[in-house]
């Protein structure tokens, strides 16, 4: 079994006494419950406290929030153009990155799949996007470079 | 609709039944401006037609369709792909936030 023992150095000056104590104290759990806390002074005797009631107990934090998700529920579709030519880039009809998208692993996988699937088959433009779809709401994040450089701008 | 369009529609359900597929249905996507010009056959196509058939069929017939429609003058671009419903929609928790900075430095063994 393998003790760690901290040592942690207290100095503490008292203001009448011009003696600072120094006290040590060694802190090594041989069982996970119970902590041994020794403590040292320099003209006292070895006193040995071990308590496992007030310590905290481990468990899950009760303040964590609910995972982030994206557009998780719904079906990605090759036929679904109008949603396909939100994540691609009106200029050049590139498809934008997880960075800019804002989507998990999975579903980035499927949408970049089933752009290049309508592409092939013909369903959507591949230099550009269509004219028709350009006045949609915005989804992705594409002024995201402009954005990192925009806190070095007064 | 133009009766080419229909002999052709009748030609490839046809092929389709005689390798042993049963066809469940046959939509209609429209007749549109292509995306991008396609040239098929000697041949420049800028506006066609979208149709979609579902059909049940063994694996090995797969090969012989898309050799059937590319061989089809009336057909501009074939293509036979898994159907979307069959595959399982996986209930996704959410985006799990990734620890950035042991990505910083690589673990990869340098020879020193």
């Amino acid at each position: 079994m393998g003790t760690t023992a901290a040592m942690v150095t207290v100095c503490g000056g008292l203001g009448r006494k011009k003696v600072t104590h120094l006290v040590t104290a060694a802190i090594s759990p041989t069982h996970p419950r119970t902590h041994t806390v020794l403590w040292r002074r320099g003209f006292s005797q070895y006193k040995q406290i071990s308590s496992n009631e007030d310590l905290p107990i481990l468990m899950e934090s009760p303040y964590k929030e609910p995972l982030k998700k994206c557009m998780c529920g719904k079906h990605v579709d090759y036929k679904k153009v109008q949603l396909l030519a939100q994540f691609v880039s009106p200029f050049t009809g590139g498809i934008y990155g997880r960075y800019i998208t804002g989507l998990c692993v999975k579903k980035q996988k499927e949408i970049t799949k089933a752009i290049k699937r309508a592409q092939i088959m013909g369903f959507m433009p591949v230099t550009h996007k269509d004219p028709a779809y350009l006045k949609d709401p915005k989804v992705c994040n594409s002024r995201y470079r402009e954005q990192l450089l925009s806190c070095y701008h007064r | 609709m133009k009766p080419e369009t229909a002999a052709a529609l009748k030609r490839t359900i046809e092929a389709l039944m005689d390798r042993g597929a049963i066809v469940r249905n046959l939509e209609n996507l429209g007749e549109r401006a292509l995306p991008y010009r396609i040239s098929a056959h000697n041949q420049q196509y800028n506006s066609g037609g979208y149709f979609l058939v579902d059909f049940y069929s063994p694996t090995t017939t797969v090969e012989s369709m898309l050799n059937h429609l590319s061989r089809d003058t009336d057909v501009i671009r074939g293509n036979i792909v898994k159907h979307p419903l069959t595959q399982e929609l996986k209930e996704c928790e959410g985006i799990v936030p990734v620890p950035l900075e042991e990505k910083l430095y690589s673990t990869k063994k340098r020879r020193k």
